[in-house]
């Protein structure tokens, strides 16, 4: 593989993704697209039943994690009992292991995938092709990713980094087709070259969307149609699911339809929903020979654990989050340097992959709350965020792993806190605080444009303008403006005695 | 196999009492939890015309094509408009009891064009699997060429213009889905309102394992893609076009 991003460099990531034009107009457009058709989506249903949607996704959300070992346990039976096989997966390489091994036992050669974050997350890829399977992505932007040797950069819309250049000098380079920038020229090249590869595959791998414990079915969404071809052509059909993605039952399948749908793309329903059952019993019938359905935990128990990212197992990965995040449309989805970026991927990472690893992404965000007004489910990312700064830092200085200078910044940061804590306790400090920083400011600020003295901050003030303490506070100017208030509301108080008179003059 | 199957048995059981563990209680899944309360969403009701117009207009906008039809001469006309001018060229027609009945399969097997059936009557009962396996890959190849797939569908959804199918009776999975263009028949009568009353009709036929349907699709427009700039395209990998021919399953 190329080049890719880490979690760990992510100050570098970020820096070279602001300074790609490309990279910044692609992100621009595209999030603002998505948020569009979602708001676009969401008018139609209207505030109040949206509210009752997201009210019930939680609940049934809530519900089943609490009972997690209930419901998987129902749903292992289930898919059993119709004749598929389960695989319980503590970790990635478990999950990998099982999948190359099956592969081997079938003499599989060709594998077919759909797009799946959870093949992305065990890096199922390179383990295949170290068995020498070819496994070949058939989702067109996530086969425009792979062609590139790149990571997806976005939940649901993997090129979203691509122009349509981009994709035309891809093809061209890799297919050895002449340069065409047509976009449906391009998503009929690629029907070509990738019925061809269905075709030879006798391995489809998936995701799974929701699992529903009742019944044992496996449901899958789509717009594409490939998620179909995989899961009905070759004879061996496996599909990856987190602890998280069971329902207990069809009917509670209802909103999270309604509200994924509209979530990533603005649609009322995707063009495919696809439920799946056990597997064939007659060579006469359609679909493939063999069902596996791997259960992988990979972390996920230990976010059960902690009560205060428990949270983090509520996600039906929509995007929306991405999308309506400020931070996510200015540095792209590589720079959160692995498989899950934006608001939910800051807080999935540092948990998958390590808190050390991961250290920087919990804080590239403004907290501004738009990810958590858009979940679907309601997820309170803002909160998550900081309780993962909280972690990070506290294992940060239980470890002592931190320079000298940090260890100083901190001494520093704690003394100005501890200061401000002493200064706000009563109103004659706050006044005299107040004062000296005013007398501060104007004996050691420097002239703004408005020629007003301000004290600079180093990187708080290289990109912003600080903004110069007022001449006179609010609390001195209160005798003045309520008296001048009260004169305006006498005024009124005039006017409108003053009205039916004029109006009887009429 | 008995280390492997051991080795099975205790990942799940690990990760069940794990999970149990986190949650606060001794061993898994020792108790039925308290199902949560039923939802209940409100829709506006229609008669079952305004079903036909809505289901009509939501297919139409999602780039889908859409007609109710009173006759049998006028669906075989319709059909006849949108098969290919080479009558070499090859159409899939499902086994949809429904097409028997409108006459349509008798029509064009009689016309002379190249038909690829529904897999159980492609491989003959009695063959033995390993000789099944080659003639199954035969079929997918068989079926990539057909330009049309004709079937029926089980439900309507009027409020998203979504078509229904059911495995089962019919064997509608492949056919449409690989050729490029999907006709579909749908007794008229067959409409429910939305995706909420199809999960609760059929949460009551399925709720036991052995009775749910190995494969359900639920299809609303055409196969589309906007992975290239958010630039929406149809028929990326299924069909490019979708027709939906309502019909009076009562009228014969």
């Amino acid at each position: 593989m190329e080049h890719l991003d880490q979690p760990e460099t992510f100050a570098e990531n970020y820096r070279r993704a602001l300074i790609n034009p490309s990279l910044q107009k692609a992100l621009t457009t595209a999030t603002g697209k998505a948020l569009d058709a979602r708001n676009h989506a969401l008018a139609d249903v209207g505030e109040e039943r949206w509210q009752q949607l997201r009210a019930r996704a939680r609940a049934i959300k809530e519900h089943t994690i609490d009972n997690l070992d209930y419901y998987l346990e129902q749903l292992a039976a289930n898919v059993e009992r119709s004749g598929g096989h389960i695989f319980w997966a503590k970790s990635a390489s478990d999950a990998r292991q099982y999948i190359v091994e099956l592969a081997a036992r079938r003499s599989v050669k060709v594998a077919v995938k759909s797009k799946s974050m959870m093949t992305e997350e065990i890096e199922l890829n390179p383990a295949l092709e170290a068995a020498g399977i070819e496994a070949v992505e058939t989702d067109l932007g996530e086969y425009i990713v792979q062609l590139a040797n790149e990571r997806p950069s976005h939940i649901n819309m993997p090129a979203i980094h691509k122009t349509r250049g981009d994709v035309a000098d891809l093809f061209t380079e890799k297919l050895g087709v002449e340069r065409n920038e047509d976009i449906s020229e391009m998503a009929a090249l690629a029907r070509r070259v990738l019925r061809q590869r269905f075709a030879e595959a006798q391995m489809g791998i998936t995701g799974v969307n929701y699992a529903i414990a009742d019944t044992g079915t496996v449901v899958l969404v789509e717009n594409e149609g490939n998620i179909r071809l995989t899961n009905s052509l070759p004879r061996v059909h496996v599909a990856l699911m987190g602890i998280e993605k069971v329902i207990p039952q069809l009917s509670d399948l209802d909103v999270f339809i309604k509200l994924l749908s509209r979530s990533a793309s603005g649609q009322k329903i995707c063009s495919y929903v696809s439920f799946l059952t056990g597997v064939k019993t007659s060579q006469r019938e359609e679909g493939p020979d063999e069902f596996h359905l791997i259960i992988l935990d990979n972390g996920r128990v230990e976010m059960l654990a902690n009560p205060h990212l428990r949270e983090s197992l509520f996600c039906i990965r929509c995007g929306a989050c991405l999308n309506v995040c400020p931070v996510y449309e200015k540095i792209g989805g590589h720079a959160y340097g692995w498989v899950y970026p934006g608001p939910i991927g800051a807080i999935l990472t540092p948990q998958l992959i390590g808190r050390e690893r991961a250290a920087a992404l919990p804080f590239a965000s403004t907290l501004c709350g738009a990810c958590r007004d858009v979940c679907p489910v309601k997820i309170n990312l803002p909160e998550m965020l900081l309780h993962l700064r909280h972690e990070i830092k506290e294992t940060g200085r239980a470890t002592k792993v931190t320079s000298r200078l940090n260890r100083l910044a901190e001494f520093l940061e704690h003394s100005v806190f501890k200061f401000w804590a002493a200064a706000i306790k009563t109103s004659l400090r706050y006044r005299v605080a107040a004062h000296a920083a005013r007398a501060t400011h104007a004996l050691f600020g420097r002239r703004n444009k408005d020629g007003a003295r301000v004290l600079s901050f180093s990187r708080w003030t290289n990109t912003r303008e600080a903004t110069p303490l007022a001449k006179r506070s609010f609390r001195e100017r209160w005798p003045e403006l309520i008296k001048s208030a009260e004169e305006t509301a006498e005024a009124k108080v005039v006017e409108t005695i003053a009205l039916p008179t004029s109006m009887n003059n009429r | 196999m008995r280390e492997e199957m051991k080795s099975l048995l205790h990942g799940k059981e690990q990760m069940l009492t794990q999970i149990a563990n986190v949650l606060g209680r001794q061993a898994h899944s020792q108790f039925v939890p308290e199902p949560l309360p039923p939802f209940h969403w409100q829709v506006v009701q229609l008669d079952s015309g305004e079903l036909v117009r809505q289901l009509i207009d939501e297919v139409t906008k999602v780039g889908g094509h859409a007609v109710q039809l009173n006759s049998e001469i006028e669906v075989r006309a319709y059909v006849e408009s949108l098969l290919p001018a080479d009558f070499d060229i090859p159409i899939a027609l499902s086994d949809g009891e429904a097409l028997s009945r409108l006459g349509i399969r008798e029509w064009l097997e009689t016309s002379g064009r190249r038909i690829v059936p529904v897999l159980k009557q492609f491989i003959a009962e009695e063959l033995q699997p390993e000789e099944t396996a080659p003639l199954v890959e035969r079929y997918k190849a068989l079926l990539m060429e057909a330009s049309v797939g004709i079937t029926t569908a089980d439900y309507g959804l009027a409020d998203t213009g979504t078509l229904v199918i059911v495995s089962g009776t019919e064997q509608h999975r492949l056919m449409s889905l690989l050729p490029p263009v999907h006709i579909c028949l749908l007794d008229s009568a067959r409409i429910l309102p939305s995706l909420t009353d199809l999960l609760a009709h059929l949460q009551d036929r399925f709720s036991e394992a052995e009775s749910a349907p190995k494969n359900m699709t639920c299809i609303t427009g055409p196969s589309r893609t906007a992975d290239i700039e958010q630039t929406i395209t149809m028929g990326v990998h299924g069909p490019r076009s979708l027709h939906l021919i309502l019909y009076d399953g009562k009228h014969d």
